[in-house]
């Protein structure tokens, strides 16, 4: 893996603006979920009728758990979405900082063998944490 | 070349760096995509609802055809700016449907269909959160099929690319939800049909891998409880709205 510091380019896409704000809103929408009792959807139906967690399960419990400081707890509820979270933040400090202060942008270059694994790992790992989600018995 | 080396710059890389546009290595013949890209009517010079109409209709009903002229790249503004109006224009139909249903209903029995907020709040609400929501559709929308062409090996053009099918597509199925009844059902069908198309042509792979990107995520969402529920909601609040 390469990674490489560069100005954005004039014309080209501005990823780092474009997610950056997305995110953002992401954020401002999930916390006017955990705010706003009668918007929220009630406990998982899956679960409840075949026994089964969906992949998404303590999605919103690791989450709380974070914004808690509770950081063993948020990776047992959901740890693909604790991590996830704290990744997503962190790129928002990123994005939002590269943008609006005209810093250089990361670019990260894979080998071919690396691109392959990543593919491969993508299925795997929620391979696994939906097992997990099943065996923690949710 | 050996797996551990990064590629060069000028050789296909479509994961690698999907910051660098790859040359093309995909399905679609040579014959079909070495007609000039000079994108669809609404790119054009002319009057401005028969660039938006000729456009809509070629989307709609010849979407091959749309997809193999699409630039490929040229900016994001015109495409935002069709997927725009098509989404507002069909949004406040569904919102004055929605009003109207919804003054019925509260009228047959106020007590069933009681709301939080009045059916005139509630059509204001809906209106001023159709901006926000297309703007995020349209990009975390794209952004979820480039990311999942890219698993498949389909993205053979930049993110770009896969953001003009998108828009293109929904701004003009969008308008399919002004037919009350049934034009959201209409919609949920087509829009697939016309996406899956619209990236296999523009971004030069199968439709095996174009329809994966485009019905996984789909398939993934309505199996995840709380994504069906969401989706539901809206589905059935549309359709009843536009009854």
């Amino acid at each position: 893996m390469r990674a490489t510091l560069r100005h954005s380019v004039p014309g080209e896409v501005d990823h780092e603006r474009i997610w950056g704000w997305i995110i953002a809103g992401l954020f401002a929408a999930g916390l006017l979920l955990r705010e706003v009792q009668w918007l929220r959807p009630f406990s998982c139906l899956v679960r409840e009728a075949t026994g089964i967690p969906c992949l998404t399960c303590g999605t919103t419990r690791a989450i709380d758990a974070l914004l808690q400081g509770r950081i063993g707890d948020a990776l047992r509820f959901h740890t693909l979405a604790a991590i996830g979270f704290t990744a997503g933040f962190a790129y928002l400090v990123y994005a939002l900082s590269a943008t609006h202060l005209r810093l250089r942008r990361i670019r990260i270059e894979l080998t071919h063998k690396e691109a392959t694994w990543v593919r491969w790992s993508i299925p795997i790992v929620l391979t696994l944490q939906w097992v997990f989600l099943i065996i923690d018995g949710r | 070349m050996a797996q551990d080396e990064f590629p060069d710059h000028h050789e296909d890389t479509d994961f690698d760096n999907p910051f660098q546009p790859p040359s093309s290595t995909g399905a679609i013949s040579a014959t079909e995509d070495d007609g000039e890209r000079n994108g669809p009517p609404w790119e054009q010079d002319g009057p401005f609802l028969s660039r938006f109409w000729n456009t809509t209709k070629g989307v709609l009903f010849d979407p091959k055809e749309t997809f193999l002229r699409m630039r490929r790249e040229g900016g994001m503004g015109p495409p935002l700016l069709f997927g725009f109006i098509g989404g507002f224009v069909a949004g406040i139909v569904g919102a004055v449907y929605s009003y109207f249903y919804m003054q019925y209903l509260t009228t047959l029995d106020p007590e069933t269909f009681q709301q939080p907020f009045g059916p005139t709040a509630q059509f204001v609400l809906q209106v001023g959160f159709i901006p926000v929501s297309l703007i995020f559709f349209f990009f975390f929308g794209s952004g979820i099929l480039h990311l999942m062409l890219l698993l498949f090996k389909g993205a053979n053009h930049p993110f770009q690319t896969t953001f003009r099918v998108v828009v293109y597509a929904y701004g003009s199925t969008a308008l399919m939800t002004i037919v009350p009844g049934i034009g959201n059902l209409a919609q949920f069908i087509w829009a697939p049909v016309v996406t899956i198309i619209g990236l296999s042509y523009a971004q030069n792979t199968s439709i095996g891998k174009a329809a994966a990107a485009v019905l996984i995520p789909i398939a993934l969402t309505l199996l995840c409880f709380c994504g069906f529920f969401i989706f539901a909601v809206a589905m059935i609040a549309g359709q009843l709205g536009n009854v």
